[in-house]
């Protein structure tokens, strides 16, 4: 069928959902049938990278313009080229609310555009009057400036500004405002269950889960000071937002494997390297008890999260969701024995070995060849990387790491063979 | 939500961005039309700012109070800096106060350390930056340098300052405001 008909049909179709004549599950099948997404989304991408990047590049152009600081630009000038390019942005946003609203290119490219005007308008406004080093203001008026074009026009791009901008806002200010951080990022939340609630496999869900996830590990360091929180705190609280992350994209099964992946990923870095600590000292339990209540409130908060996402839909065949689940425990149990350094050396490299295996079995219990995998490749990681901990000669490291290529092999083969069967 | 609110919260929005620049460009203005001139020595330096541009950055010589002995401070504390203009019509602190002084001129500041032994409280002062064009920022800090080497070369900033809220009007070498400076400079 020619592109002509099926973009009419595209169209058609919510029309018809909204009159009752089809319901929403025959419009998916005709839309699959005709491959109408596909078709449409190629289409739509291309216009709406170009949209984006001319917006950014335009905006980034006009700012550093503007930082060349043109000496003949009186104070009057540069006053009324604030005022025209604030206004004049404004009206090509207004205008795609009033008669582009359905166009995300229109949407996301004037709101860009709008963002970059304004941060360049503060800017040219301290340039003008040689205002003090305030970086942290000017980043602040900024966002919270920029922040409600994300609702009233439905735009992603200016919600990840945001969040880079608040994350950068955080970093530079430090712990002084380590509780008003996780308020200015929870703003975009509701943005965020909206767009998930509307189609959970969009592009914009999976954008805004990785500014989100990033989001997240950077505001956790403002609220922990680098300089004044204990190690063994950051390990245990990252570790937690870690499974949060893990559980979370779980349940939400998105299309982007961001939170998976990087809870997975992050919950076994931290895992690994307490498994890799054969001295006394270098995990200190006792510090657990050294922070203070922000920390110890973060803490808690973060295992209700993880409670109840894992209490919610509880189910003796998701297994893996309690494998990483318990992630948290199996620190506290270990910091337990953190005096006899060899006892948690013993817990923490089991509870590596469960994880390697876990996603192992689970690989062959679904028939993911990928999963399946990475549980050998773990399991593999850390008995050679558990090799460099003890002191023995290279001719038995040698024959180590030949005896686990050999097992990586052999076990991939068998995998294989019993997916086939 | 509905379309007609989300017009409606739009043109708020709009208005709000342009009321904060307007407001800023406002207070200033109005501090340079109004307020009080005051002369402060200065030593400059060049760095550069990603957003504005180039700029000279200032230091200040007399960017500190007498510490009085039951006055209690931290760092980051802000406070009130009394001023007071010296024999060569150059800003002196001359007092520091948690209060707003009545009778004074003064400035609204920050506390950046306190040295015990010299008995002296060093603010950091609300303007630290001249913005100038790039390549202008480049020459005058060869020429601020350059003079500098041979003897000592007056420059100061002029500032403007009305109720503790200072904008800074220029940058002067050695009397002369500083794109003149450097226009002589270049026709000789």
């Amino acid at each position: 069928m020619k592109n002509k008909h099926l973009n009419w049909l595209y169209q058609e179709l919510p029309k018809l959902i909204e009159e009752n004549i089809i319901s929403k599950n025959t419009s998916q099948e005709i839309r699959e049938y005709y491959n109408l997404d596909d078709k449409r989304n190629k289409e739509q991408n291309l216009l709406l990278i170009f949209s984006i990047l001319g917006a950014v590049l335009i905006g980034s152009g006009i700012i550093l313009l503007l930082a060349h600081n043109w000496a003949q630009l009186t104070r009057l000038i540069r006053t009324i080229i604030i005022f025209t390019g604030l206004v004049g942005a404004q009206s090509l946003a207004a205008w795609v609310l009033l008669k582009r609203r359905k166009s995300i290119s229109w949407r996301e490219g004037s709101a860009t555009f709008l963002t970059f005007i304004v941060g360049s308008a503060i800017a040219l406004i301290g340039q003008t009057y040689n205002l003090p080093a305030d970086l942290n203001n000017f980043l602040l008026t900024w966002m919270l400036l920029s922040l409600p074009l994300v609702y009233l026009m439905e735009t992603t791009i200016p919600a990840v500004i945001y969040l880079a901008g608040i994350s950068w806002w955080g970093i530079i200010t430090g712990s002084q405002f380590s509780l008003l951080i996780w308020l200015l990022a929870a703003l975009i939340i509701p943005y965020y269950i909206k767009q998930i609630s509307v189609n959970k496999r969009s592009r914009k869900v999976s954008i805004l889960s990785w500014a989100l996830g990033l989001t997240g590990i950077i505001t956790i360091s403002v609220t922990l000071d680098l300089y004044n929180s204990k190690l063994a705190l950051w390990r245990l609280i990252y570790l937690n937002y870690f499974v949060v992350l893990y559980l979370l994209g779980q349940e939400l099964e998105l299309k982007t494997k961001v939170f998976r992946g990087a809870g997975l990923i992050g919950t076994y870095i931290v895992m690994y390297q307490l498994g890799s600590f054969t001295k006394l000292g270098y995990f200190k339990g006792k510090e657990l008890l050294e922070g203070n209540l922000t920390v110890y409130f973060l803490i808690f908060l973060l295992w209700a999260v993880i409670a109840y996402l894992l209490i919610r839909n509880f189910n003796y065949k998701k297994k893996n969701r309690l494998l990483i689940g318990v992630a948290p425990i199996v620190l506290l149990l270990g910091a337990l024995f953190s005096q006899f350094f060899a006892v948690s050396l013993i817990i923490y490299n089991a509870y590596l070995l469960l994880i390697g295996l876990g996603i192992l079995l689970i690989g062959l219990e679904l028939e993911i060849m990928k999963l399946s995998n990475l549980g050998v490749l773990l399991i593999a990681l850390q008995i050679v990387g558990r090799f460099f901990l003890l002191d023995i000669s290279f001719v038995w490291r040698g024959i180590v790491f030949l005896l686990v290529g050999i097992g990586f092999l052999v076990a991939n083969l068998i995998i294989n063979r019993q997916l086939k069967e | 939500m509905n379309k007609k609110l989300k017009i409606y919260l739009f043109v708020l929005l709009a208005i709000i961005q342009l009321a904060i620049p307007a407001v800023m460009i406002a207070k200033r203005e109005l501090v340079l039309k109004n307020g009080k001139a005051f002369k402060f020595a200065t030593a400059p330096v060049d760095p550069y700012d990603a957003f504005r541009g180039r700029y000279v950055h200032l230091n200040f010589k007399n960017n500190y109070a007498p510490l009085k002995e039951n006055l209690k401070l931290n760092r980051d504390q802000r406070g009130y800096a009394h001023l007071k203009k010296d024999s060569n019509g150059f800003a002196r602190i001359d007092k520091f106060t948690l209060t707003p002084p009545e009778d004074n001129d003064y400035l609204k500041v920050k506390v950046r350390y306190i040295d015990r032994n010299r008995n002296r409280i060093y603010f950091e002062l609300p303007f630290n930056r001249y913005y100038l064009e790039e390549s202008t920022a480049k020459l005058a800090e060869k020429y601020y340098q350059g003079a500098n080497q041979n003897q000592d070369i007056s420059s100061y900033v002029v500032v403007r300052v009305d109720n503790g809220f200072a904008v800074l009007e220029d940058l002067y070498l050695e009397g002369e405001p500083i794109l003149d400076y450097i226009e002589n400079r270049l026709n000789e």
